[in-house]
């Protein structure tokens, strides 16, 4: 008797301890609470802005890869220093997308001998294909969590050249996370979630609705919209309709 | 025929293109609909009258109502009016890129990437989302685009009227600063992850010094260097100085 007390006392400071942390590592949105409390200022550290960063990006179906890259057609490469890409595997087309894109960002270095060791181009498993059962789905979500998890740590920066590596050794964890819609998005950001819960990284995520989203969410868009830092869509309607929505006008161009 | 032809006597100085060109794109998917009503001989002599000699389809999963399209009627029209009909079954988006590029009015399913390479190169578009499919938000975004003038919103019933509704059409031009003001948000957010993590590490850590650096953010150091540009030429953060 005893025993199963003191097992629910523990499970219920277990769940009062997860809970307080996801609480604090939820994203708090300036139009939600005022920037300038006392508790944040005392906080902000002056200071430039970092010579490196890195970003990571989550290409999915057609669709989304090339609205992606309409996004980041004005991004500067020296400013943006470090570029993951992740697309699902078998999205030859995303992949290649990158790479084009890249070719497309190799005039505006002013740094020359970042051009090929700037970027990454990572391949995780699919979370749901198409017409697949919803009996495995859970399994290959997991998979894919996994495959994120692995992206977000640096796991494939064993198998870099050496250059290579130390140019990335001290960005493993993006500093933004930016999605747009496919399904791999929502497994990105609860893999960051997990970082976050254990300190490992203060990743921040933007999540940016397609241009073609009117007046409805998509669901990965429902999905993220707690979980994200930044959430923009491109449609006043999406705005007024849901709070915490950011419309900045267009994004594409 | 002859004073047809000089309404396009620009495009034949230039090159050895004749006339105009129309891109009629279904997306992967099938939209047979679209076909039938486009590919008659009355869309075809309309068009031709306009000083349309060039078109370009791209029919998805719908080849077979595109082959049954050409009848005896339609291919003597296209023999005698010079016109020319090719169809492609689907392409990469680079090469719909292309075939946006080349021709002059656009008729599309209500697919946002079309609908963005048509008003990247601003071009006429005609824009009619395909009633068949299940979700609904192509419709909207649709019609949305054509009450902000951006397109037409075309019906297949009215395609005719829609035709010539194009060539007298004001397009509205699309905004092309939706870029930079991403890349804003993006860089506010880095230095906002940095600020997070410098803060994490003070308050493990609070020997660091960080009172040497210079405070100014991403967008203050792009103005500073905007103020340094030669006047007159637009500077780094787009804005032009007069």
């Amino acid at each position: 008797m005893l025993f199963i007390v003191a097992l629910f006392l523990s499970l219920l400071l277990i769940f009062i301890f997860v809970s307080l942390r996801i609480y604090f590592i939820l994203p708090n949105r300036p139009s939600t609470t005022p920037q300038t409390s006392i508790f944040q200022s005392s906080r902000i550290v002056e200071l430039t802005p970092p010579e490196n960063s890195h970003v990571l990006m989550i290409l999915g179906s057609g669709g989304h890869t090339a609205e992606m890259f309409s996004l980041l057609s004005s991004i500067s490469p020296d400013i943006i220093t470090h570029r993951t890409y992740v697309f699902s595997s078998g999205d030859i087309h995303s992949a290649k997308s990158a790479q084009t894109f890249e070719t497309s960002l190799a005039g505006s270095y002013t740094k020359k001998a970042n051009e090929k060791i700037g970027y990454r181009l990572l391949e995780i498993p699919r979370a749901r294909k198409v017409r697949q059962s919803w009996v495995s789905t859970p399994w290959s979500c997991l998979m894919c969590l996994v495959g994120c998890m692995n992206v977000l740590r640096g796991g494939d920066l064993e198998g870099m050249s050496v250059q290579m590596r130390s140019f990335w050794e001290g960005r493993r964890f993006p500093d933004v996370v930016v999605c747009n819609g496919p399904a791999t998005a929502v497994m990105m950001v609860l893999a960051c979630y997990i970082y976050k819960f254990f300190g490992r990284s203060s990743t921040r995520i933007i999540y940016v609705e397609s241009f073609a989203r009117v007046t409805t969410m998509s669901l990965s868009g429902k999905l993220l919209l707690p979980l994200a830092d930044r959430f923009l869509v491109q449609w006043p309607q999406l705005a007024e309709k849901y709070p915490g929505a950011e419309h900045l006008g267009f994004l594409v161009s | 025929m002859a004073a047809r032809h000089s309404k396009t006597g620009k495009g034949q100085e230039e090159s050895p293109r004749v006339g105009k060109g129309v891109f009629v794109t279904v997306g992967t998917t099938a939209f047979d609909n679209l076909i039938k009503a486009f590919l008659t001989p009355d869309i075809i002599t309309q068009l031709h009258g306009f000083g349309f000699n060039e078109i370009m389809i791209q029919y998805g999963k719908g080849k077979d109502v595109y082959d049954a399209a050409f009848t005896p009627e339609l291919q003597s029209l296209v023999k005698e009016a010079r016109v020319t009909i090719a169809g492609v079954e689907y392409e990469e988006s680079t090469r719909i890129t292309e075939y946006i590029k080349k021709a002059d009015l656009i008729i599309s399913h209500a697919g946002s990437g079309t609908i963005l390479d048509a008003l990247r190169y601003q071009k006429a578009i005609i824009v009619i989302p395909n009633e068949s499919l299940m979700d609904n938000h192509q419709a909207e975004l649709a019609n949305e685009m054509a009450k902000q003038k951006y397109v037409i919103r075309g019906k297949l019933e009215q395609l005719a009227a829609n035709i010539s509704a194009a060539q007298s059409y004001k397009f509205r031009h699309f905004p092309r600063a939706g870029s930079r003001t991403f890349v804003e948000v993006l860089e506010d957010e880095i230095e906002r992850a940095e600020k997070d993590k410098m803060a994490n590490r003070k308050s493990s850590d609070s020997t660091t010094n960080t009172s040497n650096k210079k405070p100014y953010s991403y967008r203050q150091r792009r103005r500073k260097d905007c103020d340094e540009w030669v006047e007159g030429e637009q500077g780094p953060c787009g804005c032009s100085i007069t």
